[in-house]
C-alpha cells in the first residue's frame, strides 16, 4: 500500500492548460469513480483548484499506478500523456504525505497562509467520500492533513499579517492606536480600495465615520452605506479635527491637505495620533505631513511595500511551519507502517527463520552420526514445516491488509508473535 | 559563633552565584523571545523573572535579619535593593499590561544592574546619624521611584524604536515584535505618573530631614542635586501632557533623558561624594 500524488499547480503551469486539466466540482463523481476502477488504484481523492489539480491515491506499487494515474489525466482531459508530463510532478510515500499536509497548511498556496485552501481540500475529501473513492488510509491521511493545518494556524503566524492593500491599513491603524474602539475614520473621495477599508475599520470598532465628497450628494449616499455623516468639502478641516484615521482617493489634481493644515490640527486634537492613508494617484495628501510628529501618512506605494515585508515574514513563520510537518510526516510514516502488511510479513518470516536456524544449529552436535545427505534432509524438514505453518497466516494477512479491518489484522499478528518494531 | 559565621557566609556566597545565575537565564530567555518570537520563551522567562524575585526577597531578608545588614547601608546594598525594586515594578507591569518584550528591555538592565552592584566593595558601615526610621522611608521611596522610571524608559526606547518602524514605512524585525505606539505610550506614562509622586514624597522627606538636623540638603551632595533634576524633568513632562497632551518622540527623549540622569547619579554616589549626605 502505498501513497502517490500526481498534479500540477500555479508555479509549473500556466493558467491555459490549468483550466484545461481543471475537474468541476460537481462533476466530480465521474473522474473519481472511472479512476477507483482502475487497475492497482485502491482509493483516491481529485483536488482541482483555480491554482492547482492533484490527484492523490492509495496504489499497490507506487511506479506503477503513477502511470495508471498520468493515463486516466490524458485520457479524461483527451490530451497526451507526454505533453501532460512536462507540467506534472509526482510524489510517493513520505514525500507524498508531506506535500499533502503543505498544500492543505497553505504553505504551497501562491499566498502562504491563505484560508481558502483548507476549505477546498475538504470539500474534495467529501467529494470523494460521497463518492466511496476513499479508504481507511485516505481517511486518516486527510483527517491528519486537516489537523496538521489547524495546529499550524493557530501556532506559527503564517496566516497572521495582512496580504491586501486594505487590511494592511487596518493593521497599521492598530499598531498606532492600539484598539481601534470608538476611534474616528473620513473618507475622502470614493472608491473600491477606500471603501473596502473602512467597512475592515468598522469591524474593527470604528465609530464615527465621515464622508466627503465634491458633490456632496455622493457624500450623503456613501454616508448611509457606513451609518456615517456627510461633510461638506469647504468644511473639511474643521471636521477634521475629531478624525483619527484619513482615507484618501479623490481624483483631485492637487493637494487637499498641506503639511499646515494638519500642524494647526494637532494642538487643537492635543497632540493625539492621527494615521492618513493616501490611496490616490496622484496623490490628495502633502507627503511633507509625514514629518509630523505623531502623524503618520502612507500612500499607495507604502501600503504595498508593507505588504510585501508582511509576505516575507509569512515566508520566515513558514520555516516553522515546515518544521511542525517534517514531525508529522515522521508520526504518519510511522504509524503507517504498523498499517502495512509488508514489513509484517517479512518480520514474521524472518523471526520463523532464525528460530528454527539457531535450533538446527545447536542440535548439530548431537546429529554427528547422520550423513550429509540425512542433515540436508532434516534442513529441509524444518524449512518446509516452517512454510507450510506460516502458509496460511501471511496469505490471510495479505488479503486481509486490503481491507478496513485490516489493520487490526496486523496489529494482532505483531502482538502474538511479539514482533518489535525496531524501526 | 566562628562556625555561625562560615555557615552564613557560604549561604551568602551560594544564594548569590544563584540569583546571579537565574537573573542572566531570566535575561537570556528575553533576548531570545525576541529574536525567534517563540511565545513558549517568553512565559519561561517570565517564570525565571517571577523566581529571581522570589530569591532577590529571600537574600535581602536573609541578609536583614541574619546577617544584619541594613539594605541602605552602602552604594551595593543600595543598588542591589534598587534592581529588586525594578523587577517588582516590572512584574506589576507585565501583570497589567501584558508586554513580553518589555522583559527583554527591562531584565538585561537588571542584570547588568545586579552584576555591578556586585562589583562594588563590601559594606562600609554609615554615619550613625544616617540610620533612623525616616532614612529608612526616605530611601525605600525613592528607590521605588526611580525603579518605576525603568520601566518607563524601557517602555520610551520599544516607542522609539516602533515610531521609527512606523515613520519610516519599511517594517522591519521590531516592527513585528512591539506592540502599538498607543500601548507603550501609556506604559510609559502611567509609569511615569506613580513614580513622580513617590520621588516627590522622597525628596520631600529627605529635605525635612536635613532641615531638622540643619544641613543643607543640596550641599555638595551630587545625588540629592540629580534627584531634583530629575524631579525638573518629570515634571515638566507630566504638566506637559496634561495641559497640551504632549507625547510622542520629543516626549520619549526626554523621559530617556530623566532615566539616563538617575543613572548618573548612581554611579556619582559612590565616587564623588564624600562631604554629601549621599556617602556610601
Amino acid at each position: 500500500m502505498n501513497i502517490i500524488v500526481v498534479g500540477l499547480n500555479h508555479k509549473t503551469t500556466p493558467v491555459e492548460i490549468r483550466e484545461k486539466l481543471a475537474f468541476l466540482d460537481k462533476d466530480l463523481e465521474k473522474p473519481l469513480l472511472q479512476l477507483h476502477q482502475m487497475e492497482g488504484i485502491l482509493e483516491n481523492l481529485i483536488v482541482s483548484t483555480c491554482n492547482r489539480v492533484e490527484i492523490y491515491s492509495v496504489v499497490r506499487a507506487p511506479e506503477e499506478g503513477i502511470r495508471t494515474v498520468k493515463t486516466f489525466l490524458a485520457a479524461y482531459h483527451q490530451m497526451e500523456v507526454a505533453r501532460l508530463e512536462e507540467y506534472l510532478y509526482t510524489y510517493e510515500g513520505e514525500a507524498a504525505i508531506s506535500h499533502i499536509f503543505k498544500v492543505t497548511s497553505s504553505l504551497d498556496s501562491m499566498v502562504v497562509g491563505e484560508p481558502q485552501i483548507l476549505g477546498q481540500m475538504k470539500m474534495a475529501y467529501r467529494m470523494a467520500c460521497e463518492g466511496k473513492t476513499t479508504g481507511s488510509l485516505l481517511h486518516a491521511l486527510m483527517h491528519k492533513a486537516f489537523k496538521v493545518a489547524k495546529t499550524i494556524r493557530t501556532e506559527t503566524g503564517i496566516s497572521r499579517s495582512a496580504v491586501s492593500v486594505s487590511f494592511a491599513a487596518v493593521e497599521l491603524a492598530k499598531k498606532i492606536f492600539g484598539s481601534l474602539q470608538g476611534k474616528h475614520v473620513m473618507i475622502l473621495g470614493a472608491g473600491e480600495m477606500g471603501e473596502l477599508a473602512v467597512r475592515h475599520l468598522i469591524s474593527e470598532g470604528v465609530q464615527g465615520v465621515l464622508v466627503a465628497n465634491r458633490t456632496y450628494e455622493r457624500a450623503v449616499e456613501l454616508a448611509k452605506a457606513f451609518q456615517g455623516k456627510a461633510v461638506a468639502f469647504d468644511h473639511l478641516l474643521e471636521s477634521l479635527v475629531n478624525v483619527d484615521i484619513v482615507i484618501s482617493s479623490t481624483g483631485s489634481p492637487h493637494y487637499l491637505l498641506r503639511y499646515e493644515d494638519i500642524k494647526a490640527l494637532l494642538s487643537l486634537r492635543k497632540n493625539r495620533p492621527m494615521f492618513l492613508i493616501d490611496i490616490a494617484v496622484p496623490r490628495n495628501l502633502d507627503p511633507g505631513i509625514n514629518q509630523l510628529d505623531n502623524v503618520y501618512l502612507y500612500d499607495i506605494d507604502d501600503l504595498r511595500a508593507v505588504v510585501e515585508a508582511n509576505i516575507k515574514e509569512r515566508s520566515k513563520e513558514a520555516r516553522q511551519a515546515e518544521e511542525i510537518i517534517h514531525q508529522e510526516v515522521l508520526q504518519f510514516s510511522k504509524w503507517l507502517k504498523t498499517q502495512d502488511a509488508v514489513p509484517t510479513i517479512k518480520a514474521l518470516r524472518k523471526k520463523i527463520e532464525t528460530i528454527s536456524r539457531a535450533e538446527l544449529e545447536k542440535r548439530l552436535p548431537e546429529l554427528r552420526n547422520l550423513s550429509e545427505k540425512d542433515l540436508e534432509k532434516v534442513q529441509m524438514m524444518v524449512n518446509l514445516i516452517t512454510n507450510k505453518i506460516l502458509h496460511d497466516p501471511l496469505v490471510a494477512l495479505k488479503k486481509l491488509s486490503y481491507t478496513d479491518e485490516g489493520s487490526l489484522y496486523i496489529q494482532a499478528a505483531r502482538k502474538l508473535f511479539n514482533l518489535e518494531d525496531k524501526d | 559563633m566562628g562556625i555561625y559565621m562560615d555557615a552564613t557566609y557560604i549561604i551568602n556566597w551560594l544564594l548569590f552565584r544563584i540569583l546571579f545565575m537565574v537573573y542572566f537565564l531570566a535575561a537570556l530567555g528575553y533576548l531570545s523571545f525576541l529574536s525567534t518570537k517563540k511565545e513558549l520563551l517568553a512565559q519561561f522567562a517570565t517564570a525565571l523573572t517571577v523566581l529571581s524575585f522570589t530569591l532577590h526577597t529571600v537574600v535581602i531578608l536573609f541578609k536583614m535579619m541574619i546577617v544584619r545588614v541594613f539594605p541602605f547601608s552602602n552604594s551595593r546594598e543600595t543598588l542591589f535593593l534598587f534592581t529588586w525594586a525594578t523587577l517588582l515594578v516590572f512584574l506589576v507591569a507585565d501583570l497589567r499590561y501584558r508586554i513580553p518584550v518589555l522583559g527583554s528591555f527591562v531584565m538585561p538592565i537588571a542584570f547588568i544592574l545586579i552584576i555591578y552592584a556586585y562589583s562594588l566593595p563590601e559594606g562600609q558601615s554609615p554615619l550613625p546619624s544616617i540610620q533612623s526610621y525616616w532614612i529608612g522611608l526616605h530611601a525605600a521611596v525613592a528607590i521605588l521611584g526611580y525603579a518605576t522610571f525603568v520601566v518607563a524608559s524601557c517602555a520610551a526606547v520599544m516607542y522609539l524604536i516602533q515610531e521609527r518602524q512606523l515613520k519610516s514605512k519599511k517594517p522591519g524585525a521590531f516592527y513585528y515584535r512591539l506592540p502599538s505606539l498607543e500601548v507603550l505610550d501609556n506604559l510609559s506614562y502611567r509609569a511615569l505618573s506613580i513614580g513622580f509622586p513617590l520621588l516627590t514624597l522622597a525628596i520631600i522627606i529627605g529635605a525635612i530631614w536635613a532641615g531638622s538636623r540643619g544641613i543643607n540638603p543640596l550641599s555638595r551632595d551630587p545625588t540629592a542635586i540629580f534627584a531634583v533634576l530629575v524631579w525638573l524633568i518629570y515634571a515638566v513632562l507630566i504638566y506637559a501632557r496634561v495641559t497640551v497632551g504632549w507625547r510622542g518622540r520629543k516626549a520619549s527623549y526626554l523621559t530617556i533623558l530623566g532615566f539616563s540622569y538617575i543613572l548618573i547619579s548612581f554611579i556619582m554616589i559612590h565616587y564623588f561624594s564624600e562631604r554629601g549626605l549621599h556617602f556610601f
